[in-house]
């Protein structure tokens, strides 16, 4: 048998195997579909998202979320910022576990009422640009909860506060019901979630010596700052640099700027340890000591091991 | 200096107008949108920013052309700037994990639009055939902010132009006013991922009123 008929049988067999797994998982796990009043959320006043998925509630639970939880609001985010971290204490997990009961929550500043409870789509968000790990709060389905009269009420409307009985169905318009319903969607949500949701793992919040965090970066860089800008949260700065020097990596990092804590100065050197994600991008080697300011008293001694490593 | 005040004062003379036409209160023959919101873009102008190699400058140059060209049949013309304090357009690329740390409201998302700077100028009026006259708040966008990745890996790699396509059209009709979402799924502005980078008439006519 010729190399190249091999070749397409193995590729005919892939292709059978796959389809068969793929006609299994679906009959596995069918789609079951809740009609509510209004399927895509007129939510979103200043936020547009084009989803991965379609925009029913079933989807945003098995393809969009890590947790489903119900939580009461302890904190809210300082006045006038667009966008912010709510605390909010766990109730009850519905769908997976939160690592802690008090976790923190992202999403626009006047999405959740302090003292209010609510039933909320999560999305775990963990990178080592970040000094805490959170959960994003879905875009177009948020509910608010009465847990002694097991009512639930979705928020159709963020700037006026309006919340309405999300589904046609009145059967579902209960805590119980609903909660039933999203465990249902258990199995499949196990499945399909990783598809979609990325920066999930856990991250290394700090290299056990200078060595370590030398060997374990991909990239290292000394880097001036040419000019800085806060994202949305103010808690990162997105910077334009200049290489001074490569310590490591040889320049295939494709960064045309860098994520820098938010005090970065123009003008001031950094050094930086980055190591390479799966997409092709780079981020910190670590949550904390990856990003060391020219004012660090750290800055010196590991410039000083990094310049006698290339002797 | 008084070069300066004298083309700024003309270009506002000249673009008076159109502002105040789109400012106006008036009934609207179509909508197409699930929210009662509109939106209109005086100054259209883009400032895009690479933030890594997610895109080749070139092919990211290339997907918000198109969408640039897709609005340019509804008549809505747009310009790129290079200085970003002009611009009303912020579009953003690179690579997804890059994106999200920097926005986290990107999650679930293949693309996203938040509306930075903006102000409720008035109502429109729209004489829905099944739910009645609705009153339809009109927003000047003054600054809106565009954060695409790039795509993972798809089974069909010569799906990757179309989605990208779609994804900048979608994102830049909301930058330009097209607030919410449409119902039909053949429509740009629908609010799933899929490949219909065509601006279809309904995306059209819906945007096209407000200028």
């Amino acid at each position: 048998m010729s190399k190249v008929r091999k070749l397409v049988l193995v590729a005919l067999a892939v292709l059978l195997v796959s389809t068969v797994v793929y006609s299994a998982v679906t009959v596995l796990f069918p789609t079951r579909r809740l009609a509510l009043t209004e399927l895509q959320g007129p939510r979103g006043e200043s936020v547009f998202g084009l989803a991965y998925v379609e925009p029913t509630f079933e989807n945003h639970v098995i393809w969009l979320s890590s947790n489903v939880v119900v939580g009461t609001v302890l904190t809210t985010p300082p006045e006038g910022a667009s966008v912010g971290f709510f605390d909010v204490r766990v109730e009850e997990n519905i769908l997976s576990r939160t690592a802690e009961n008090t976790i923190k929550v992202y999403g626009e500043s006047n999405l959740l009422t302090q003292g209010e409870t609510y039933l909320l789509l999560l999305a775990r968000f963990s990178a080592t640009v970040y000094p805490f790990d959170f959960y994003v709060a879905n875009l177009e389905f948020t509910f608010r909860v009465d847990i002694p009269s097991d009512q639930v009420q979705r928020l159709v409307n963020l700037p006026e506060r309006v919340f309405i009985a999300p589904f046609q169905d009145p059967r579902y318009n209960s805590l119980s019901r609903l909660r039933t319903y999203i465990r249902s969607l258990a199995p499949a949500n196990q499945v399909r979630s990783s598809q979609f949701l990325r920066n999930r793992g856990q991250v290394l919040e700090e290299a056990p010596s200078h060595a370590a965090l030398i060997n374990m970066a991909d990239h290292i860089l000394l880097i001036e700052v040419v000019s800085s800008w806060l994202n949305s949260n103010g808690m990162l700065a997105s910077v334009e640099f200049t290489t001074l020097r490569e310590f490591k990596g040889e320049g295939k990092h494709g960064a045309y700027s860098l994520i820098l804590p938010p005090d970065a100065k123009v003008n001031q050197r950094y050094l930086v340890f980055l190591v390479e994600v799966e997409d092709g991008g780079v981020t910190w080697a670590t949550r904390r000591g990856s990003v060391v300011a020219e004012d660090d008293p750290e800055f010196n001694s590991l410039l000083e091991k990094l310049i006698a490593s290339q002797r | 200096m008084r070069k300066v005040f004298v083309i700024v004062a003309l270009v506002l003379v000249l673009t008076a107008p159109f502002v105040a036409s789109a400012m106006a209160p008036r009934t609207l023959t179509v909508f197409h949108a699930d929210i009662d919101t509109i939106g209109f873009n005086p100054n259209r102008t883009i400032w895009t920013y690479l933030l890594d190699d997610g895109f080749t400058p070139a092919d990211f140059t290339a997907y918000v052309d198109h969408a640039r060209n897709q609005w340019l049949r509804a008549g809505i013309h747009t310009s790129r700037v290079n200085d970003r304090t002009t611009a009303s357009i912020e579009i953003f690329g690179g690579t997804r994990d890059r994106l999200e740390q920097l926005e986290p409201r990107l999650i679930g998302n293949v693309g996203i639009a938040i509306l930075k700077r903006s102000a409720h100028v008035g109502n429109h009026t729209f004489n829905c055939p099944t739910r009645g006259a609705r009153s339809i708040a009109n927003h000047r966008i003054d600054l809106m902010r565009v954060w695409v990745p790039q795509r993972g890996w798809l089974f069909f790699w010569w799906q990757r132009t179309d989605r990208n396509r779609t994804t900048f059209t979608h994102e830049l009709g909301h930058a330009l006013g097209w607030f919410g979402h449409s119902s039909n799924s053949q429509d740009v502005m629908y609010g799933a991922d899929g490949m219909r980078p065509t601006l279809t008439t309904r995306d059209i006519e819906h945007l096209r009123q407000n200028y």
